[in-house]
């Protein structure tokens, strides 16, 4: 620590030669120094790091992380493909889907854990990365956060396209709703939705985003919490990630005149709602029978119930008014057009209750939540460096001429 | 002339100062030796010639070679020689009368089959400015390619002289070359003159003299003159006409004074400097490189995400000693905004728009390259040990975000300690424990509740959505719409704010649309013919209104064009507003009485006028409302004009009107009977008389052009003399007034305009 070889790294990485040799490692190696005992003292790498502005070293990093992260994305098809193929593995693994996806991997490729810390901390310490990847590789921020759904995903959206980010935590919200719930990462990336409307309404930013995608995989996600309460509550506080949902939709609700994209995406918004209020109505008893009884849940089950007061309002305000429609037409089942109709005639009579600090979030931070995760992370990675450095490869002259060239 | 650039340059050789005078006498000399010989017939030997202009060259050495050798070696006595010298002399009298202009020159360069005459005209080039030459470049190197040898060395010392002074010559040369050449048999194409010529400028052994770089290197320090190194080579070249070798080794030939001064300049790349043309031709490389690589994407989206992944790429090499050929200044680029550009309609090409940001600079070649502020405006720099304050000082820079609405344009916005001072500090020390934990969201229980109506909300919400009526809404399957409705100069506000280099005093905003696999010959010969047609209304003082703009002829199959700013086709318009024009400029410019909505209808007719003269005597076609354009002040614009003269889209015979008259324009002009539309009909008179009495210079364009073409507008023997008819020579102007009549009336009750938009919207989707 005395004698700091981070000037070194960068050198390694700002040169295209030196950079095709040693960068992968030299990366690693950055990371794991950024970690070096950095919650029990002030680690110089970290101070360093955060401060470099040379836009062909940060280039450099960023080419990297790139490249090994495609490499891990191909190897991950290739592996996919193998899976594929024969009509019996087909036939057995529908079979072992019937039993639902247990957390076995089905698909293991050993995550690229050193890598993601490196792209981590980049992201982390150091805002003019941020920059420079996402403007020179438009391309490297979807590989890159598409293959880190098992580690923290930065919270930081990394790209310069917001809806794309929106896509991906669609995707995920729908692709991952199993037996072994993925509770934190889908606190995640709940919250990252709403760190992007948060920011959306201040800025008063209207992507032309299909926001009515996004509702329906987070009403989903109500379904499967509900549906899988006994054996979810056994070991996560699933009223928090709910209350988080219903938060959502309160801001749309409530400010979504400030970045919706049309007029007509709000009232998509109450026929969402007004369709599938079933789910709402379910979960309005669930946390109502929660929060009556005495436990450990009475009190976030009771913030759930507190947040859907406008949701249930929407909900006791226009069906009625649907079902009078339907009688008053003689119509037995309305079409979408007909039930969009009736929500624009009748917003005028629907007061709301103005819920506060819907638009106020937790600002990410690594300690003390995170702390653990990183450490153990940490450990395994530089397990995994020791075992796989050979110096046998390198003869020692060569090492040497090498070392006082880097200079 | 400045003392401090003539004290550098003479220093040398006081001797080699030459006025230009002195060098259009010495033409005059060489001429009137010509005429000599020619009364001589033949009796007078051919050394005698020598002798004459000799006189006042700078070196003994020059004064013995033989000057127009291939002048006298070529020219056989004949015997109409004898009528010739009569007229030559009639010739010499206009030539030196104060008349004699480029245009003029190039037209005695083409129709004189003297090569004495050519010789003249030659030299005579050098006496005229250089960006009146270069409006007849294509001419002339069209001439270079494609006419007799006579023709060809004549020109050629001009070229030659021009390319070493300059870059942009130099490759505007090389390209226009290229293309003019393509139309030859290949097997003539790589041996013939344009070739070559090509070939030694892209070698980039043009280089400018040294003494020419002297008087660069005074450019820096002390004010510039440029006639100043153009007068040396005046008087060098005289002697030296024919003789390539001869030039390139007077100008290699350079004391080493010079030298050492050139040296001393801090800015001069490289001693080798063989980077002279190569920036620029890489510059130009990748962006056609861009568009042929779009075309292969299917979708518009795809594209338009692809193009601009690929400018930001670009973006790692600039600012850089290139150029946009279309603009008008000297300028380095520094910075393409990536995020702002745009592909355009097209239905299986990919031209796409780009900005480019430039500084302007003194001399292209001379002046510094701007030095590269990076991209990522480290304003402070924050780590996480620092965030933390910051945010608590409640950071003035929020200010910032009311600029942040373009939200594909602020990418820095997204780091994190942005995000973080979203969050209203309300006096809360931001340190690692949140204040802002969502647990605390609902419990408001002691608080007064406020209630809101939803139907407030909705309302707001379309408010909001409609307060921007004038912009178009984003359509992904037409990104240009949006970008091209922007005004221009909020645009440019925008970029610049946006942009590390907007504080520069010299930052100028430049567009420019790249087309791959287009033919912009004939877009090219369009321009010049409108640009005469523009001049000359504007000598005869008739306001009809055209918008010439500006074209770079890459190859046989790309280049560049000068968007029209301000301006969105009429199929945009009809599209995103859905109603008739004349309501959409009542939309735009306020009510029918209005101040605002006069003046546009005023613009609006002057140019209908202009165009429809251009449409009737180019014989423009293919004239859907995607190729007429309107702008901010209610011109119309005609562009592609990829069907000209003898040319018609498929040849489907479609469109026999003279030019495009609908209902629609004619209910801007309010109604057939109105003053406005006669108004229009004696602006039509009046341009016509105006552009008849200068027809020959539009006719010579089109005429020089025709050498040697392959393209499909000189399809058949008789484009020149249609065209040549439709000016109608021989009728006087009550019989043109009653022309003009019968023009605008068969326009207007022309179905087959009518059957012409519905053919384009049916293939082509065009409104």
């Amino acid at each position: 620590m005395i004698n700091s070889i981070f000037e070194a790294i960068l050198q390694i990485l700002s040169d295209t030669s030196s950079r095709g040799q040693h960068g992968y490692d030299a990366v690693v190696l950055l990371a794991l120094l950024v970690n070096y005992r950095k919650y029990e003292s002030v680690n110089p790498y970290i101070v360093k790091l955060s401060i470099v502005d040379d836009e062909p070293t940060l280039d450099g990093m960023g080419m990297v992380l790139h490249q090994a992260l495609t490499e891990y994305n191909r190897q991950y098809k290739d592996k996919e493909e193998e899976n594929q193929g024969g009509f019996f593995s087909t036939l057995t693994s529908m079979v072992g889907s019937m039993f639902i996806a247990d957390a076995e991997e089905k698909l293991s490729v050993q995550t690229n854990e050193a890598i993601l810390l490196a792209l981590y901390e980049a992201v982390h310490l150091n805002r003019n990365f941020i920059t420079v990847l996402a403007q020179s590789h438009p391309e490297i921020d979807m590989a890159a956060t598409s293959t880190t759904p098992t580690s923290t995903a930065p919270t930081t959206p990394l790209g310069t396209t917001p809806p794309a980010l929106d896509n991906l935590m669609v995707e995920f919200i729908v692709t991952h709703m199993m037996k072994d719930f993925p509770m934190d990462l889908y606190l995640r990336c709940v919250q990252i939705i709403h760190k992007l409307l948060c920011y959306q309404k201040k800025c008063r930013i209207r992507l032309h985003y299909t926001w009515r995608e996004l509702w329906s995989a987070l009403i989903n996600l109500l379904k499967f919490l509900l549906s899988n309460e006994t054996t979810l509550l056994a070991k996560h506080n699933i009223f928090q990630l709910a209350l988080l949902v219903v938060n959502l939709f309160n801001m749309f609700i409530t400010y979504g005149d400030t970045f919706l994209p049309t007029s007509n995406s709000y009232d998509e918004l109450y026929y969402e709602i007004v369709r599938m209020h079933q789910v709402f109505d379910n979960l309005y008893c669930m946390v109502l029978r929660v929060s009556t009884n005495t436990g450990q849940w009475k009190e976030p089950a009771s913030k759930v119930t507190h947040a859907l007061v406008n949701i249930r309002a929407i909900i006791n305000h226009f069906n009625p008014k649907i079902e009078s429609y339907a009688a008053v037409n003689h119509i037995s089942q309305l079409s979408e057009e007909q039930v969009l109709e009736v929500v624009r005639s009748n917003y005028d009579t629907l007061t709301l209750k103005l819920q506060d600090g819907l638009d106020q979030f937790e600002r990410y931070s690594e300690q003390p939540k995170e702390a653990a995760f990183f450490k153990e992370l940490v450990r395994s990675i530089s397990l995994n460096v020791r075992k796989n450095v050979s110096l046998n490869t390198l003869s020692q002259d060569v090492l040497l001429k090498e070392f006082s060239t880097i200079s | 002339m400045s003392e401090g650039s003539l004290s550098i340059i003479t220093e040398g050789d006081p001797e080699l100062f030459i006025d230009p005078e002195v060098a259009l006498k010495a033409c005059q000399e060489v001429l009137q030796s010509h005429d000599l010989k020619q009364k001589g017939d033949g009796d007078v030997p051919d050394v005698s010639v020598d002798t004459g202009p000799a006189s006042s060259s700078e070196s003994s050495t020059s004064a013995k070679n033989p000057i127009p050798s291939s002048m006298t070696r070529l020219h056989k006595p004949r015997p109409k020689d004898v009528s010739s010298s009569q007229q030559s002399s009639w010739l010499l009298r206009l030539f030196e009368s104060k008349l004699f202009d480029v245009s003029m020159a190039i037209s005695y360069l083409y129709s004189s089959k003297d090569p004495g005459v050519q010789a003249y005209i030659g030299n005579r080039l050098f006496s005229f400015l250089d960006s009146e030459v270069d409006f007849f470049l294509p001419q002339l190197l069209n001439m270079y390619v494609h006419m007799d040898a006579h023709v060809g060395d004549a020109i050629k010392p001009y070229l030659v002289y021009r390319c070493h002074g300059s870059v942009p010559f130099s490759l505007t040369c090389a390209w226009l070359l290229g293309a003019y050449s393509s139309d030859m048999h290949l097997s003539t194409q790589t041996h013939s003159r344009g070739s070559k010529l090509r070939k030694l400028i892209l070698s980039d052994e043009l280089q400018p003299s040294a003494r020419a770089r002297g008087a660069r290197g005074g450019h820096v320090s002390g004010p510039v003159h440029v006639s100043e190194p153009r007068s040396v080579h005046v008087a060098t070249r005289r002697t030296h006409q024919r003789s390539k070798s001869d030039a390139t080794v007077s100008l290699s030939v350079t004391p080493s004074s010079n030298l050492k001064r050139t040296s001393s300049n801090p800015r001069v790349e490289s001693p080798e400097q063989p980077v002279r043309l190569a920036p620029q031709r890489e510059f130009v490389k990748s962006l056609l490189g861009i568009g042929k690589r779009l075309a292969t994407l299917p979708t518009k989206e795809q594209k338009t995400h692809r193009l601009i992944s690929e400018l930001s790429l670009l973006n790692h090499k600039l600012p850089a000693r290139v150029w946009l050929p279309t603009a008008t200044f000297q300028h380095h680029v520094v910075r393409v905004p990536h995020t702002q550009a745009v592909v355009l309609n097209s239905k299986d090409k990919a031209p796409y728009l780009i900005y480019v940001e430039v500084l302007e600079c003194e001399d292209f070649e001379s002046s510094m390259v701007p030095v590269r502020i990076p991209e990522t405006r480290v304003r402070i720099t924050r780590s996480v040990e620092n965030i933390a304050v910051a945010a608590e000082s409640g950071d003035t820079r929020t200010g910032t975000f009311s600029i942040v609405p373009n939200y594909d344009n602020d990418e820095d916005a997204w780091s994190t300690d942005d995000l973080g001072m979203l969050q209203i500090p309300e006096g809360h020390s931001c340190d690692n424990i949140s204040q802002f934990s969502v647990d605390s969201i609902t419990s408001t229980e002691s608080r007064e509740t406020v209630y809101i109506q939803a139907g407030d909300i909705r309302r707001r919400l379309s408010e909001q959505l409609a307060q921007t009526p004038t912009s178009f809404r984003k359509d992904p399957e037409d990104p240009s719409a949006v970008a091209l409705k922007e005004p221009w100069e909020e645009k440019v506000r925008r970029i610049r704010e946006a942009s590390p280099y907007g504080h520069l005093p010299t930052w100028r905003l430049l567009s420019v649309i790249v087309k791959c696999g287009d033919d912009l010959r004939q877009e090219l010969l369009a321009f010049q013919v409108l640009q005469v047609l523009q001049w000359v209304w504007e000598q005869e003082r008739v306001p009809l209104w055209i918008r010439p703009y500006r074209i770079l002829v890459l190859s046989s199959d790309s280049g560049m064009i000068e968007p029209v700013l301000n301006a969105v086709s009429l199929h945009q318009i009809k599209k995103q507003s859905q109603i008739p024009l004349l309501d959409f400029l009542i939309q735009e410019h306020g009510p029918q009485t209005s101040e605002g909505f006069l003046s546009a209808q005023r613009a609006f007719v002057q140019s209908c006028a202009g165009y429809s003269l251009v449409c009737y005597l180019l014989q423009v076609k293919d004239r859907h409302n995607g190729n007429i354009l309107l702008d901010s002040e209610g011109h119309i614009i005609h562009i592609d004009f990829g069907f000209i003269l003898s040319s018609s889209p498929r040849n489907l015979g479609f469109e026999t009107s003279a030019f495009k008259l609908t209902t629609e324009f004619v209910d801007v002009m309010g109604g057939p009977d109105g003053d406005m539309f006669n108004y229009y009909k004696m602006l039509m008179l009046q341009g016509l008389i105006a552009a008849r009495k200068h027809m020959d210079k539009v006719l010579q364009i089109v005429e020089i052009m025709q050498q040697g073409s392959q393209l499909a507008c000189f399809h058949g023997s008789s484009t020149l003399r249609s065209l040549k008819e439709r000016f109608h020579m021989s009728l006087t102007e009550e019989q043109l007034q009653l022309l003009v009549e019968t023009l605008v009336e068969g326009s207007m009750r022309s179905l087959t305009t009518r059957l012409y938009d519905g053919f384009q919207y049916l293939t082509n989707g065009i409104m």
